[in-house]
């Protein structure tokens, strides 16, 4: 029989996990989520009650036994949209703590591997949206950005914003998941968005926009054209979002409802 | 005229200049201030040309007294000509920043009136820019050649990077083409850039709270094929820019033609020069090569392969590399193998030998390389280490790679 183990889809859930195979000695073959799981007859299920104590000693060793490293992968491969993550996340972090600060030398291991490829296309995702993502001045002077990623990174996303507009208050939008990151100045909180959001523009705003709009335009090099390469380098799903093709689309600036 | 006009002519008679790259800083942001810098370097956008967007780049004005015929904004040639005032430009400029547009400010300018006068209006800029809007983010400018030391000086206080382009590889070249300037002219700010910046560093050693001189150090530019000189004559020149004004970028721009005058060429030169002297340039900063392994004296750079296979390819006693055991510059000489693919090999290694799979693995690319390096050994495939061969197979089917792809520097004439 194999093993399943059923969690809340938490970091620290998982986190217990990891708890639990060296404590309780339950080694899972899959990882799902408790709320939504396939049931079959094959396997055994387990519940893994998700533990805050558990998880911050299991956090702690990997960073004392293994590295500050291993646990940024982790957050961000558990950020990451990669169905059956957990289970590579798992083995991963279990032979962490068999070779130790050298793990990531392994990559012929697949737990390895995987682990650090989808913790790295998620790092990206959101490094991309450092550089795509546009605000927005609304009425109120709040800016506002939205976006919709394809991995849940609205958090490692809204702390690079939180430093460089230390004294601007702006909220990220991930319209996919319907959350926000609401930063006033002081902190910043995440939660779900409500259904009535509301944008009105600045009047300033809007010309600016047309400015930046008039900029992106005039900044390239016609006979130098290259849409082949501004595609690789901007794929389309990001433009969606960004005020200069919102700009060049319809030829006037958007103004949100 | 309005600032909508302003901004169009300006950034279109900026579109001429390369450096627009705001690497080579890291400042946390502050309290009380807007912005920060990462010296990895943010592009915001990319234009329909391919070419990254990461930094305001307009000039303060066309209208200029100078007559540089390799220049759009010549005096004697008829464009549109527009300054802006330095609250306008201060304005755009940190708006655009709030809405995360772009990364920062590459503020050059056409020379009007004086030197002088307009270094102190580059001065206004960014007065304005640092001062009243506490902008903490990232600055290059142009120093203008002929400006007083001082103003050069302030200036320098307030950017990350300074740069005075070189434009033309010889001073002949200079003086047929651009009359008004001359290489002292060009070379003296350089030489004082440098100098503060060395100074600079001395003083922060003793005072901490020292400001901080263009921390993200000086960068040139000069335009390729309006004139004659070989690549082997502009290597060189890079190199020296290097090792003498501690020079931390050189940008190469394929000229593009923009007036009739006799002693310029009429068509531009290929783009893929331009490329292939980037890739040069590369060897040069990061592979450990000098000009001379690069090229004879007079002679050019291989248009249908890169110039680290050149090389390989005259010095072909020196492969094949074993994979588990050469050094650091060993591995960096393997065409198509990178920085990075040299530090994953050296990481993995160190767990477990290597052979082809494990390097396809690590997403090492062997279309290249895999002609000049053995694993545990063994080559891959059937390969030979006959140059004439290797010629053949490098260069066909483009295997050389996509220039256009790589290129993400273009441009024509200059400003200042
Ligand atoms: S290169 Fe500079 S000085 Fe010469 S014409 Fe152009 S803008 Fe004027």
């Amino acid at each position: 029989m194999t093993v399943t183990v059923l969690f809340d889809g938490t970091f620290d859930g998982f986190l217990t996990i990891i708890h639990n195979h060296f404590y309780k000695k339950i080694r899972p073959d899959y990882i799902e989520l408790e709320d939504c799981y396939q049931q079959r007859f094959d396997t055994n299920y387990y519940l893994a009650r998700t533990d805050v104590d558990k998880a911050s000693t299991v956090l702690n060793a990997i960073l004392e036994k293994i590295s500050g490293d291993m646990a940024n992968t982790l957050y961000y491969a558990f950020l990451s949209a990669s169905p059956g993550r957990f289970i590579y996340m798992y083995k991963y972090v279990v032979l962490g703590f068999k070779h130790g600060k050298g793990i990531d030398k392994h990559l012929h291991e697949d737990c390895v591997l995987n682990t650090i490829n989808i913790a790295r296309k998620a790092s990206r995702e959101r490094g991309r949206l450092v550089e795509f993502l546009r605000f927005s001045e609304t009425r109120t002077g709040v800016f506002y950005a939205d976006i919709s990623p394809e991995n849940n990174i609205l958090a490692p996303l809204a702390d690079f914003f939180t430093k460089r507009f230390m004294n601007m208050q702006f909220m990220i939008h991930d319209v996919k998941r319907g959350l926000v990151a609401v930063y006033d100045t002081k902190e910043c909180v995440f939660h779900e968005a409500p259904d009535d959001i509301e944008v009105l523009l600045s009047n300033e705003e809007i010309s600016y926009q047309k400015l930046w709009g008039g900029y992106y335009e005039t900044a390239a090099n016609p006979e130098r054209a290259n849409k082949k390469l501004q595609r690789l380098l901007l794929p389309l799903k990001y433009r969606k979002h960004m005020t200069e093709f919102k700009y060049i689309d319809d030829k006037k600036p958007i103004i949100k409802r | 005229m309005d600032v909508f006009q302003k901004l169009r002519i300006l950034t279109m008679a900026a579109r001429y200049d390369v450096a627009c790259t705001s690497s080579g800083v890291t400042r946390e942001a502050k309290p009380g201030h807007l912005g920060n810098a990462e010296a990895a370097g943010i592009c915001h956008s990319f234009a329909s040309d391919g070419r990254c967007i990461a930094l305001l780049k307009v000039l303060f004005t066309n209208f200029c007294i100078y007559d540089c015929q390799y220049c759009v904004n010549r005096r004697s040639n008829d464009v549109e000509r527009a300054a802006f005032t330095p609250e306008e430009l201060a304005d755009i400029m940190i708006n655009f920043y709030k809405r995360n547009y772009i990364e920062g400010l590459f503020l050059s300018s056409a020379i009007i009136k004086s030197p002088n006068y307009t270094m102190e209006l580059l001065y206004a800029v960014l007065k304005l820019v640092r001062e009243k809007y506490k902008f903490n983010g990232y600055i290059h400018v142009k120093a203008i050649p002929g400006a007083d030391p001082e103003l050069i000086n302030a200036t320098g206080l307030l950017a990350d990077r300074m740069s005075v382009n070189i434009e033309l590889p010889s001073q002949e070249s200079l003086k047929l083409l651009a009359p008004d300037k001359t290489k002292e002219s060009i070379t003296k700010p350089m030489g004082l850039i440098k100098s503060n910046i060395i100074k600079n560093k001395e003083e922060i050693v003793l005072f901490k709270s020292a400001p901080k001189y263009v921390p993200a150090g000086q960068s040139t530019q000069l335009i390729v094929g309006a004139t004659k000189e070989s690549d082997k004559t502009i290597i060189n020149l890079s190199e020296n820019l290097y090792n003498i004004y501690n020079m931390k970028r050189v940008f190469y721009s394929a000229y593009l033609p923009v007036s009739n005058f006799p002693l310029l060429p009429q068509v531009a030169p290929p783009l893929l020069r331009e490329h292939r002297l980037y890739q040069a340039d590369w060897l040069l900063r990061y592979y450990g090569f000098n000009a001379d392994e690069i090229l004879e004296d007079g002679e050019d750079l291989n248009l249908n392969m890169d110039p680290k296979c050149q090389w390989a390819l005259k010095h072909i006693d020196k492969f094949p590399v074993e994979i588990n055991t050469a050094g650091y510059y060993e591995l960096l000489r393997v065409p198509g193998i990178g920085v990075a693919s040299v530090l994953k090999i050296l990481n993995s290694r160190k767990a477990h030998n290597l052979d082809f799979d494990n390097l396809k693995k690590l997403n090492v690319v062997l279309k290249r390389a895999k002609y000049f390096i053995t694993c545990n050994g063994k080559m891959m495939g059937q390969t030979t280490l006959d140059p004439e061969t290797l010629y053949l197979k490098l260069t066909e089917n483009k295997i050389g790679e996509k220039y256009e792809q790589l290129s993400l520097f273009s441009l024509g004439g200059a400003a200042t």
